[in-house]
């Protein structure tokens, strides 16, 4: 026989092996996914519909990921949850987090996930509030401009993109630092989530848009480099 | 005492002897003969014991004139005033020309004392200087302490009043008037000088290090302009710049491991300096590769993202990150330098790393002449390579038709990426394998979560070993994790893609985190770190010491997962360059674990090369070295000029008088020859004595003629 049909047979046999092998779940495998949190206390954990998927495009064709269309939509108690090193939650309002989502998300973080959240304006209060029983004993501090996550591709010298107005206030990114590593990221007073969003939701500038895309595949890149 | 008992029994035998003879002999001849073998027995016990006789005599001397002559490094300084010759031969052509005859003429006896690093009799009547620096103060202090002379002509200290040391003429008391000389040239001098090198004393390989060096200019125009050379061990200059400022910065790339010394030489354009010996600094720099150099090179993903963090923790690692990112082709993205780099460039630097790591890269990627660079680094070069699955990799990647196929441990298979869901298991007979350490007995593999993605191999190749093998539900097995030598390198291949869910999912027992982390750790032991110096880390604060100067040495020894090493012990020794060896003792630093400390003194100035040898319970014995150069001590080099002031308030304070040369010369006149009476007390050996063996013979002469008398043997 010769060594083509050998190796043909070999090929159909590891291919019958896993094929018969694979198990039910999502087969799937891509270079980065993010799961939109689905949080309890009321507030909008929904807003901004089309930023996700307009962020995995933009990795897609500009970075070459293999991502998926869509974001995946978890609650924190989900068992899936450490299949998605990030998540990202965003909204207008309150947000709270009972005793056993706080162990789940601090044993989420230990191993290696991380947190993007996004204040679409309202939820900057309760946020700060569940993240200090989340931890504790850690500051949610500023980050500087000179932060690797600020020109970890694209360049911002001055910080985070200011997209929406809300308070007249400057925009701030703040982190919370485990273990010396930064396992959230919050943008505050920027509004990146809007600037994600389709170019008819909120009217967006192209600039604005651009600026908040790039924002948002720095904090990817980020994310998948630490 | 005891001699005495011997003496008692011999003296008792030789009456025995005698008793027996007594029959024959009167018993007066007998009582003489016994007393005289008595005496001569107990005599020679005596004189056994060195007995000595010590008496007192009063004797007639002249009254003595002390040179104390500064024999420090400063006294080879050639003052232009002086042409030609040294501060110390101007000294040593006074004090054995002029001086000694004037003396002698007089009968005036003269005794020279060294003062360098400490006062010592000098009776060769030249006084030579050495390299050391000088105490004026403290060698004072110490030759007064042991003077025991109570009635010195004169005491001279001649010196050029330059010291090292910050204690006041004022803070000793001067039993004798002291009369200083000051020999060289108080006024300032014309000299250029390197006045500090600031530089790093230990570097790492190929990185830069920055030499800053500040000139002096003394007595010349602040912007005369002056030329600094940067000389290598063998005479050849490095790099050669002129400037008029002061300020100078040579910078330089090490291109081997080991201790390398440089010479900074400073020189004027022409222009004339009465002493050139500071224009030269030496200095040392230690080149270690105490780091593990890694190059990651893959496509953005949570897998990499994990590895990334897995092994930032281990101290000695420098990663260099490219990120495969856009469409640009050619270019990758640098994670380091936030720009995009061009391949081929980034592939000529691997000589660079250790470790090369492949994260779901496509052969294609590449040009044949950057796949022929990668193959090289791990052959010849013996670079470690580690490859991850996914699906732009291995198959999917065409590396089966590209040299990539010959250095990686499996047969490839095209279109290999299955996205499938794996039990891992180890093998059996590789579960003490190293790359497991750590590992095996921790995690329970049967209640791990699956792998979500595998790159699925076509065979292992006959020099390699599997070490993880996947197996389906179904029982269909699959290679996951092997490895394999390759020429003077090696390399891994992981097929798994996803393998980051392992890190975030806690199931069963089983830790993906900890398991990935220490494995990880362990596949750098292999891939990267096969110089046993890796696993021992040497923390010497500096390469340059003061000949004099404590040097600390502290010692890590590290286990295969680069955490330190329990049970562990070192020993160390300090060798130089001629063989001579000074052992260090090592103590355990309390609250770190397998660290030690200790610190050695330098017996004289070179190279010494320090040899660890630290012992563990999980390890064979490791070895390591580093290297560091003792100086002597030319701080009073840093100003030419002699300190007379010193000189100056020693006489004050001393009641004595501050003399330059031309009127030391003439300060002799003024001691008068006088003779003192001197007590000494005498001793000397009883056995010395002529007249104690003339009376031994004549008793055992006497004794014997009495025998013969007797008519006995």
């Amino acid at each position: 026989m010769g060594t083509f049909y050998k190796r043909s047979i070999m090929i159909v046999f590891c291919v019958m092996a896993i094929s018969i092998g694979a198990s039910g779940e999502d087969k799937q495998v891509y270079d980065f996914q993010i799961a939109r949190v689905h949080y309890d206390g009321g507030g909008d954990w929904y807003s901004n519909p089309t930023s996700l998927p307009n962020l995995l495009r933009a990795l897609k064709e500009r970075i070459g990921l293999n991502v998926p269309e869509k974001d995946v939509e978890i609650t924190i108690d989900d068992q899936d949850i450490g299949k998605y090193p990030m998540i990202y939650m965003t909204g207008h309002g309150n947000i709270s987090f009972s005793s056993s989502q706080i162990e789940v998300l601090r044993k989420y973080f230990l191993n290696g996930g991380f947190l993007w959240a996004d204040d679409n304006y309202g939820m900057d209060q309760s946020f700060r509030r569940e993240i200090k029983k989340l931890f504790p004993e850690s500051d949610m501090v500023e980050l500087p401009f000179s932060h690797r996550i600020y020109d970890f591709f694209y360049k911002f010298p001055n910080g985070l993109p200011k997209i929406h107005e809300h308070d007249g206030k400057p925009p701030q990114g703040f982190g919370v630092f485990v273990n010396g590593r930064m396992v959230i990221f919050y943008t505050y007073e920027t509004d990146i989530g809007d600037g994600l969003e389709s170019p008819e939701v909120h009217n967006d500038s192209p600039e604005k848009r651009e600026q908040a895309l790039q924002m948002a595949i720095n904090i990817v890149l980020y994310c998948l480099n630490n | 005492m005891w001699l005495w008992f011997l003496f008692g029994f011999i003296a008792l035998i030789a009456s025995a002897l005698y008793f027996i003879a007594r029959k024959r002999v009167a018993f007066k001849s007998y009582l003489i003969m016994n007393v005289l073998r008595i005496i001569f027995i107990g005599i020679l016990i005596w004189l056994i014991t060195n007995p000595v006789f010590v008496f007192k005599r009063t004797v007639t001397r002249m009254k003595k004139v002390y040179f104390l002559v500064d024999s420090s490094a400063s006294m080879n300084i050639k003052d232009i005033s002086v042409e030609g010759k040294s501060r110390i031969d101007s000294v040593n052509d006074i004090i054995s020309g002029d001086l000694k005859k004037k003396l002698k003429k007089r009968n005036i006896e003269a005794e020279i004392i060294e003062i360098g690093d400490y006062p010592v009799k000098n009776n060769s009547g030249r006084v030579t200087a050495s390299l050391n620096e000088s105490k004026i103060i403290s060698n004072l202090k110490d030759f007064f302490a042991r003077f025991n002379d109570p009635d010195p002509a004169r005491i001279f200290l001649v010196s050029d009043g330059q010291d090292t040391e910050s204690v006041s003429a004022d803070s000793i008391d001067y039993p004798y008037p002291v009369y200083t000389v000051g020999c060289g040239n108080p006024n300032k001098q014309k000299d250029v000088m390197i006045e500090s090198i600031d530089a790093p004393s230990i570097s790492e390989l190929e990185q830069e290090v920055q030499f800053k060096l500040k000139i002096q200019k003394s007595g010349f125009p602040s912007n005369l302009p002056v030329t600094v050379k940067m000389i290598d061990e063998s005479g050849n200059t490095l790099e050669e710049k002129k400037s008029d400022g002061v300020d100078f910065n040579f910078s330089y790339i090490p291109k081997k491991v080991g201790l390398e010394s440089f010479r900074f030489e400073v020189s004027t354009d022409g222009l004339s300096e009465p002493f050139l010996a500071n224009n030269i600094v030496e200095t040392g720099l230690l080149v270690r590769k105490n780091f593990i150099r890694i190059m990651v090179l893959g496509v953005p993903s949570w897998d990499l993202g994990f590895f990334i963090r897995s092994i930032n923790g281990i101290k000695n690692v420098r990663l260099s990150i490219y990120n495969i990112v856009g469409t640009k082709k050619g270019e990758i993205f640098s994670m380091n330098s936030k720009s995009f780099e061009n391949i081929s460039d980034v592939m000529k630097s691997l000589p660079h790393q250790d470790m090369i790591v492949l994260s779901d890269v496509s052969a294609d990627m590449f040009a044949t002449d950057d796949l022929n660079e990668l193959v090289n680094f791990v052959r010849k070069k013996g670079g470690g390579l580690m490859v991850f699955g996914g699906s732009r990799t291995l198959g999917s990647g065409n590396w089966q038709n590209t040299c990539l196929r010959d250095i990686i441990p499996v047969e490839l298979i095209d279109n290999d990426f299955m996205a499938v869901s794996v039990l891992v298991n180890a093998d059996k007979t590789v579960v003490s394998d190293p790359v497991l350490s750590g590992i095996i007995g921790k995690n329970d593999f049967s209640r791990q979560p699956p792998l979500y993605g595998l790159n699925v191999v076509h065979k292992i190749k006959p020099a390699a070993r599997l070490i993880l093998e996947g197996k389906t539900e179904q029982g269909g097995k699959v290679p996951v994790f092997a490895m394999m030598n390759c020429g003077a390198g090696k390399t891994a291949l992981f097929c798994a893609r996803n393998f980051y869910k392992w890190s975030t999912q806690e199931k069963n027992n089983f830790s993906g985190q900890d398991f990935l982390s220490v494995f990880f750790k362990n596949m750098i032991g292999y891939l990267a770190a096969s110089d046993e110096e890796s696993y021992i880390s040497i923390n010497i604060p500096g390469i340059n010491y003061i000949l004099g100067e404590k040097i600390p040495v502290e010692v890590t020894v590290l286990d295969r997962t680069y955490s330190p090493a329990k049970g562990s012990q070192v020993k160390g020794s300090a060798v130089s360059a001629d063989g001579k060896t000074v052992s260090i003792d090592f103590l355990p630093v309390a609250g770190e674990p397998a660290t030690f400390h200790s610190s050695f003194l330098a017996p004289e100035a070179g190279k010494y090369s320090i040899k660890i040898q630290a012992t563990s319970s999980s390890r064979d014995i490791l070895n390591a070295r580093s290297d560091i150069i003792v100086h002597n001590p030319v701080v009073e080099f840093k100003y030419i000029e002699a300190n007379w002031d010193l000189l100056e308030k020693i006489a004050k304070k001393s009641g004595g008088k501050f003399l330059d040369l031309d009127s030391f010369k003439s300060n002799v006149d003024g001691i008068r020859s006088k003779s003192v009476n001197e007590k000494l007390s005498i001793t000397k050996l009883v056995i010395d004595y002529p007249f104690v063996l003339l009376f031994l013979i004549g008793i055992i002469t006497l004794e014997w003629f009495l025998r013969i008398k007797n008519g006995l043997s």
